[in-house]
C-alpha cells in the first residue's frame, strides 16, 4: 500500500477524532475503494466453498490502510464503521444485480451449464435483510448499526462494543434484540408455502 | 412506531425472555393490560428470538441464511422406497415450509397408480392440525372436477406425520406455461376461464380454496389446467380458528403474501370471495408478467394489499422485467421471455395498449378491497371474461359514452380518426357556442391523440417484420419509414398539450420531491458511481497505476453520473385533481416519451430502419456488384481443385450479404466479410485479423463432407489413439455416429458485444466494460453472453443468420481430426488455444481457478477474452475452445436419432432443453473437448454463454 494513501487515511480518522464530521466522509471511499477492490474476487466467484470473509477483509483492510505506528484505538473505531457500511453496500450492489438477473425474482432451479451460481440463492436473503435493516433503521437506529458491524463486516461483540463506545452486554441484548425483530419481519412475510412449486 | 413505543416493547422484551412460560404469561398479561397489539409485537419477538440458530460463533452474511433456515424444511427421513400406506415413494419432487412432496405409486395386484404425496413436516402440525385433517379429508376427496387434483387417500404416517395422496400431474406452472407457449392474451384468457370453473365448483360444493397461485396451478401436456392444494391450506392453517390462549397469531399471516386478499392480510375470515380475490392477481399476473404490488418488501406489501390501489395491469407492463416482454407472430399479442433491447421496449406499448380498457377494469373490479365491489363469484369474473373474449360490453365497465365510443374506436380506429380530424375543423365554431362543447371536444381531441397512440404500437408491431434487410423488403420499408416520420411530426404538438396540462398539475411538494428521488430505480446505481468515481480519484492519487487508464475510468463513471443525475432528480409525479386530467395526462406523458424513443437519432427505431432501408438498397450493390470481380476470382478458385483442394470442386454464386476477402493461407478455406455488422476487419500478414470495437463477422466457408461425430471411452484393451475413442468420453456422446454435411458459412469468432449491439441496441452482457479483471478492462471486442438461445435465434434471424446445427459445430471444431482435443489427444498446451479454467482465475480468486483441473494452465483472463486472442483452429477458427459456451440449434437428447439431411440437425419433440459446445472460461480443460456438451434450458441466460452465427449456403 502506498504510504501516502495510509498517511492521508490516518490523517483523515485522526480529524474524525477531532469531531471533524467531514473527514469521515472523505475516508468513505478510500475504505469503500480497498473492500470492493478486496471483495470482488470473492463476490464474482460461482461456489459455494469459496465464502467471502468479511471479518478477515475489513482487518486486513485496516492493516493496509490505517498507519499502525500510530495507532488510536479511536481511529479504529471509526474505521470499523465505515468498514461495516462499505461492505453492505458492496455486499447488496451485488445482491441487487444478481437478483435482477433472476427473472422476477423467483426462484427457479433450471439444468445450468456445469455450474451453477449460489449467490444467488443468497443474493434474495441479502436484499430481504437489507430491506428489513432498512426498516429496523427508523425503529432503532443504534441497534441497526449493531446489526450491520455484525452482518456485513463480520466484527465481534466485543469490537461492536469498543467501536461504538458501549458495554459488550449492550450489544449482545441489542443484538438479540434486533436479531429476534428481523427474523419476525424477514420470517412472517417469506413464502412459507413452496410445496407445489416445482 | 414512536420511540417511546418501541422502548416499551424493549424493555419488555428484555424481561420477558428471562422468564419461563407460564410466568411470561402473567407478566405480559399485567403489563400490557387492554393494549393487545403491543402484547402481539413483544410475544412475536419472544417467539423469533427462540427459533434455534447457531449461537457463539462469529456471524457472517451467510449467517441470514441460518436465521431463514428455521422457516424451510428439515431433512425428512422419507426416501424413495418408504412405504406410506399402500403406495412406495420414488423420490422427493419438491419441499416447502410445510413438508415436501413425493411422487410415489401404488403396486397394488391389481394395478399401478403414480400417485404425488405431500407430507407435512412435524413441527407444522399441531394437535389442532390433525383434527381439521381428519375433518376436512372427506370434504376434499369428494371433490372431482376434470381440473381439480383429486385427493384419493390421505392418512398419518409411523412417526405421526399426516400425508395426503392425490392425484400425479405432470404439467407446468400456469405463469410458465403461457410465458414458455408465448400463449396470445386470448389464449390466457380461455385457459384462465377454466381455472375459474374449477374454482367455482369447489365454492359450491362450500370449499376456498385459500393458497391460489399459479404455482398451484398446474398445465398439462393437453393444455388443461389442473388445480392442486385445494382446501389443503385450510386443514394446516389456523387463521380462521378461535386464537388458543396464549398462542401467539404471527403464524396467521397468508402463506403467500404475493396473493393473499386484503381481509386475508388482516386475519379476518376467508371466504369464497378471497378467492376470487386472488383470481384476480393470478389474472393480473398472467396478462402483465407482474404481481400487482411486486417490487416491494412483505411489510409495505401486506400495506399495500389493504390500502392502496394496484397499478392499472396496462400500466404495470411497462414496467416488466426486462427478459419478459412482447412479440409478435401471427397477428396476436404475445408475451415471451425473449427479447431485450430497444425494440422489445417498444414493443410492450402493444401489449399495454391491448390491456387499456376493458381487461385493466376486469382484473381491478376482481381486486377490489371490500368484497361488495368484486365480483359475486368466481362464475361471474368468468363470464366476464368471455363477454370481453366476444367483444360485448364487459360488466366491469360502467357503460359512460366514452366507454361506448371508445370500443367503437378500437373496430374503426382509422376511419374514425379522420372523421374526427374533419368534424372538429368544421364544427367547431357551432360547438362552441353549445355549453357543453367544451367536453365533446376536449373528448374529442383525447380521441385523436389516442389515436397516435394506436398508430405508434401498429408502427411497432410491424416492424418486426421488416428483416433482413433485403431488396424486397424496400418498399415495406418506405412506407414504414413515412408514416413513423408523419407521426414524429407531430411530436412537439403533443409536447405543448402535455405542459399544458402540466401547468394544471397540483404543486410538487417536497415529500413526493424526496419520493420520487428515493423511489428512483437508479438511485443506488447512481450512488455506486458516485463512490467508485471518488474511488478513482484516490487510485489517480495514488499515481500507481497506469494513469491512462485511470483516466479512463474515472471519465466512464462521470459520463455515468452526468447521464444518471438528471434522470434521477427528474420531477415523475404529477398529480391531478380531477380523474379525467390525470388520465389524460399519464396518456399524453406516455405518447411523448414513446415518440421521443421513436425519434431517438442513435437508437430509435426510426434511425433504425432508416440504416435498415439504407442496407437493403444498397446491399447488392455493395456485396454483389461492386466486388464483382472478387466475386467471380472467388467463384472460380474454390470451384478449382488444383487451387482449393478442400472444397472438392464446388460451384458457389455469389452470396447476397457477403463480400469474399480471400482464401486464408493457413487453413486454405475462403473466407467472408459481413459488412451488416461492423467493418472490414484489417487481415495481418500471418493471416490473421484484427479484431477492433467496430470489427464486423467474418464467415468461414466450410467445406461439405462426412465426419464421425461423438465419443466414447476405450473398451478393454482398445488403444486411445483410435478415432473417437476418448477417456473423458460422457455417456451423452455416445454412440459415434456418421454426419454428412452440405457446405455452410460459420463465423472464424464468436460473436462480440459490439456486433450484438448492432443488431439490438442493447449489451444484455453480465461481463462489460468497467468490469476489470486482472488490470484488464473487458470491452466490446469481448463476446456477447446473457443470450438465451431463444433470443439469440430470434436476433440472427434478423441478420439473416442462424445458430450452427450441433453436427456442424463438431464438424468444424473437429476440423478433420478424431482426437479429443483438435490439437491431439493431450490436453497439455490447450491454454494456447483458448481461454478456460485456469491459474490466472486462480490468483483473482475466481474458483474456477482453484481447482485441481486448473493447475498448470495459463490463459491470462479470468473471465472471457477479447474474441481472437489465441490461436486458431486448422480450419482458421478463434476460440472453439473455451471462451463462452456457443448455443447450436438442436435440441438435447441422444444421438440415437437421425439428423436431418445436409445439416445434422436433430429435433425432438416436447424438451426445451437446448445444447451449448466449447465450453467457457470457467469450465476445465475436459469441457473443451470437440465432443463435449453442455445443457441447460433454452430460457438460460448466464454470463458464460454466447453464440457464434452461422449462414446457409445460397445455392
Amino acid at each position: 500500500m502506498d504510504p501516502k494513501i495510509t498517511t492521508s487515511v490516518t490523517q483523515l480518522l485522526e480529524k474524525c477524532r477531532g469531531g471533524d464530521e467531514a473527514a469521515l466522509e472523505q475516508v468513505l471511499p478510500y475504505v469503500y475503494e480497498e473492500l470492493r477492490n478486496r471483495a470482488e474476487g470473492y463476490l464474482g466467484s460461482e461456489r459455494k466453498d469459496h465464502t467471502l470473509q468479511p471479518t478477515a477483509l475489513v482487518h486486513e483492510a485496516y492493516l493496509r490502510l490505517v498507519r499502525q505506528d500510530q495507532q488510536h484505538w479511536e481511529n479504529r473505531k471509526h474505521f470499523l464503521a465505515l468498514a461495516a457500511i462499505s461492505m453492505r453496500r458492496i455486499l447488496i450492489n451485488h445482491a441487487e444485480k444478481r437478483a435482477a438477473l433472476k427473472r422476477g425474482g423467483k426462484r427457479r432451479r433450471v439444468t445450468l451449464f456445469e455450474a451453477e451460481s449460489p449467490f444467488d440463492e443468497q443474493a434474495d436473503d441479502l436484499l430481504a435483510l437489507d430491506e428489513a435493516l432498512k426498516r429496523f433503521e427508523e425503529v432503532d437506529p443504534d441497534k441497526a448499526r449493531i446489526v450491520e458491524m455484525r452482518f456485513f463486516a463480520g466484527l465481534t461483540n466485543e469490537e461492536i462494543a469498543r467501536s461504538l463506545d458501549v458495554s459488550t452486554r449492550t450489544v449482545e441484548r441489542g443484538w438479540r434484540l434486533a436479531r429476534a425483530w428481523l427474523r419476525k419481519e424477514i420470517e412472517g412475510s417469506s413464502d412459507e408455502s413452496q410445496l407445489a412449486d416445482g | 412506531m414512536t420511540g417511546e413505543r418501541w422502548h416499551r416493547v424493549e424493555g419488555l422484551f428484555f424481561e420477558a425472555i428471562e422468564m419461563s412460560e407460564p410466568e411470561r404469561s402473567a407478566f405480559l398479561d399485567d403489563a400490557c393490560g387492554d393494549d393487545a397489539s403491543l402484547r402481539s409485537e413483544v410475544e412475536a419477538l419472544i417467539e423469533a428470538d427462540e427459533k434455534p440458530t447457531r449461537l457463539g460463533e462469529p456471524p457472517t452474511p451467510g449467517e441470514l441464511g441460518e436465521m431463514l433456515a428455521a422457516a424451510r424444511p428439515t431433512d425428512s427421513p422419507i426416501g424413495p422406497g418408504t412405504r406410506l400406506g399402500a403406495y412406495r415413494i420414488e423420490e422427493r419432487i419438491a419441499a416447502g415450509g410445510m413438508g415436501a412432496v413425493y411422487r410415489a405409486v401404488r403396486s397394488d395386484e391389481e394395478y399401478r397408480q403414480v400417485v404425488a404425496i405431500k407430507v407435512i413436516r412435524e413441527d407444522s402440525v399441531g394437535r389442532e392440525s390433525l383434527m381439521r385433517f381428519r375433518q376436512e379429508r372427506d370434504v376434499l376427496a369428494r371433490l372431482t372436477h376434470p381440473n381439480i387434483a383429486r385427493l384419493i387417500d390421505a392418512g398419518v404416517e409411523g412417526g405421526g406425520r399426516p400425508y395426503l395422496v392425490m392425484e400425479f400431474i405432470q404439467g407446468e406452472p400456469l405463469d410458465d406455461y403461457c410465458a414458455d407457449r408465448e400463449l396470445s392474451i386470448r389464449e390466457r384468457l380461455e385457459l384462465f376461464r377454466k381455472v375459474c370453473d374449477a374454482v367455482q365448483y369447489a365454492h359450491q360444493n362450500l370449499v376456498v380454496h385459500r393458497d391460489l397461485k399459479p404455482s398451484n396451478i398446474l398445465v398439462d401436456e393437453h393444455g388443461i389446467p389442473k388445480l392442486l392444494d385445494f382446501g389443503i391450506a385450510k386443514i394446516f392453517r389456523a387463521d380462521d380458528s378461535t386464537p388458543m390462549p396464549g398462542l401467539t397469531r404471527t403464524g396467521a399471516r397468508p402463506m403467500t403474501p404475493d396473493y393473499a386478499s386484503p381481509e386475508q392480510v388482516r386475519g379476518e375470515p376467508i371466504s369464497t370471495a378471497s378467492d376470487v380475490y386472488t383470481l384476480g392477481v393470478v389474472l393480473y399476473e398472467i396478462l402483465t408478467g407482474r404481481k400487482p404490488f411486486a417490487g416491494r418488501s412483505p411489510h409495505e406489501m401486506a400495506q399495500a394489499i389493504c390500502e392502496e390501489d394496484p397499478p392499472l395491469p396496462s400500466q404495470a407492463v411497462g414496467q416488466m422485467d426486462r427478459d419478459s416482454t412482447l412479440t409478435e407472430a401471427d397477428g396476436q399479442t404475445r408475451v415471451t421471455r425473449a427479447s431485450s433491447g430497444t425494440r422489445s421496449r417498444e414493443s410492450v406499448k402493444r401489449l399495454k395498449q391491448a390491456l387499456i380498457g376493458d381487461l385493466d377494469r376486469i382484473v381491478l373490479r376482481a381486486l377490489q378491497k371490500e368484497i361488495p365491489r368484486r365480483y359475486a363469484s368466481a362464475e361471474q369474473l368468468s363470464e366476464d371474461i368471455a363477454r370481453y373474449l366476444d367483444g360485448r360490453p364487459v360488466l366491469a365497465q360502467k357503460d359512460s359514452w366514452s366507454y361506448r365510443t371508445r370500443k367503437f374506436l378500437r373496430r374503426h380506429r382509422n376511419a374514425v380518426a379522420a372523421a374526427v380530424l374533419i368534424g372538429l375543423s368544421s364544427l367547431a365554431g357551432v360547438w362552441s357556442v353549445v355549453s357543453s362543447a367544451q367536453t365533446v371536444e376536449t373528448q374529442l381531441v383525447e380521441i385523436e391523440r389516442l389515436a397516435d397512440l394506436t398508430r405508434y404500437t401498429d408502427l411497432v408491431e410491424e416492424e418486426s417484420q421488416l428483416w433482413p434487410p433485403v431488396p424486397e423488403k424496400i418498399a415495406a420499408l418506405e412506407d414504414w419509414i413515412r408514416r413513423a416520420e408523419e407521426l414524429v411530426s407531430r411530436k412537439e404538438l403533443h409536447r405543448a398539450d402535455l405542459e399544458a396540462l402540466r401547468a394544471r398539475a397540483l404543486p410538487y411538494d417536497e415529500p413526493t420531491r424526496q419520493e420520487d428521488l428515493k423511489a428512483h430505480s437508479l438511485a443506488g446505481e447512481l450512488e455506486a458511481f458516485r463512490l467508485r468515481r471518488a474511488a478513482t480519484q484516490i487510485r489517480i492519487e495514488r499515481a500507481e497505476e497506469d494513469p491512462e487508464l485511470l483516466k479512463g475510468m474515472a471519465d466512464r463513471f462521470d459520463a455515468e453520473i452526468a447521464r444518471l443525475e438528471p434522470l434521477v432528480s427528474e420531477r415523475r409525479t404529477w398529480c391531478f385533481e380531477a380523474v379525467e386530467e390525470q388520465w389524460r395526462h399519464d396518456k399524453l406523458a406516455e405518447l411523448v416519451l414513446e415518440l421521443d424513443r421513436l425519434s431517438d437519432p442513435e437508437l430509435g427505431l426510426l434511425s433504425q430502419v432508416r440504416r435498415r432501408l439504407q442496407e437493403a438498397s444498397t446491399v447488392a450493390k455493395e456485396t454483389l456488384e461492386a466486388p464483382a470481380a472478387e466475386w467471380a476470382a472467388a467463384v472460380t478458385a474454390i470451384a478449382d481443385p488444383e487451387v482449393s483442394p478442400l472444397y472438392g470442386g464446388l460451384r458457389i454464386e455469389p452470396q447476397l450479404g457477403l463480400i469474399p476477402i480471400g482464401q486464408n493461407p493457413q487453413s486454405g478455406l475462403w473466407e467472408f466479410y459481413h459488412p451488416m455488422l461492423g467493418s472490414m476487419p484489417e487481415r495481418e500478414e500471418d493471416g490473421s485479423f484484427e479484431i477492433t470495437e467496430k470489427s464486423g463477422l467474418i464467415f468461414v466457408l466450410i467445406p461439405g463432407g462426412q465426419f464421425r461425430m461423438g465419443a466414447r471411452t476405450p473398451e478393454a484393451l482398445e488403444s486411445l489413439e483410435d478415432p473417437n475413442v476418448d477417456p473423458y468420453a460422457q455417456p451423452h456422446e455416445k454412440p459415434v455416429n456418421e454426419v454428412s454435411l452440405d457446405p455452410f458459412f460459420l463465423s472464424k469468432y464468436e460473436m462480440t458485444q459490439a456486433q450484438w449491439l448492432l443488431i439490438s441496441g442493447d449489451n444484455p452482457s453480465f461481463f462489460q466494460a468497467p468490469h476489470d479483471q486482472l488490470g484488464k478492462i473487458v470491452d466490446i471486442r469481448h463476446p456477447v453472453e446473457m443470450v438465451s438461445w431463444t433470443l439469440a435465434r430470434t436476433t440472427l434471424q434478423q441478420a439473416g443468420l442462424m445458430l450452427p446445427t450441433e453436427a456442424q459445430w463438431e464438424y468444424a471444431a473437429r476440423a478433420g481430426t478424431t482426437t479429443p482435443w483438435f490439437i491431439g489427444h493431450q490436453p497439455q498446451g490447450l491454454d494456447r488455444y483458448g481461454n478456460f479454467a485456469d491459474e490466472a482465475a486462480g490468483r483473482a480468486n475466481a474458483p474456477w481457478g482453484t481447482l485441481p483441473t486448473s493447475r498448470g494452465y495459463e490463459d491470462g483472463y479470468v473471465v472471457h477474452a477479447p474474441v481472437g486472442t489465441y490461436l486458431p483452429n486448422p480450419w482458421g477458427l478463434y476460440d472453439i475452445v473455451g471462451n463462452v459456451w456457443e448455443w447450436v440449434d438442436d435440441d438435447y437428447g441422444p444421438y440415437l436419432i437421425p439428423g436431418q439431411p445436409g445439416t445434422g440437425l436433430r429435433m425432438l419433440r416436447g424438451t426445451d432443453v437446448r445444447i451449448g459446445r466449447g465450453g467457457s472460461y470457467r469450465d476445465p480443460f475436459f469441457s473443451q473437448r470437440s465432443s463435449h456438451r453442455g445443457s441447460g434450458k433454452a430460457e438460460v441466460r448466464q454470463e458464460n454463454i454466447g453464440i457464434r452465427p452461422a449462414r446457409a449456403l445460397a445455392r
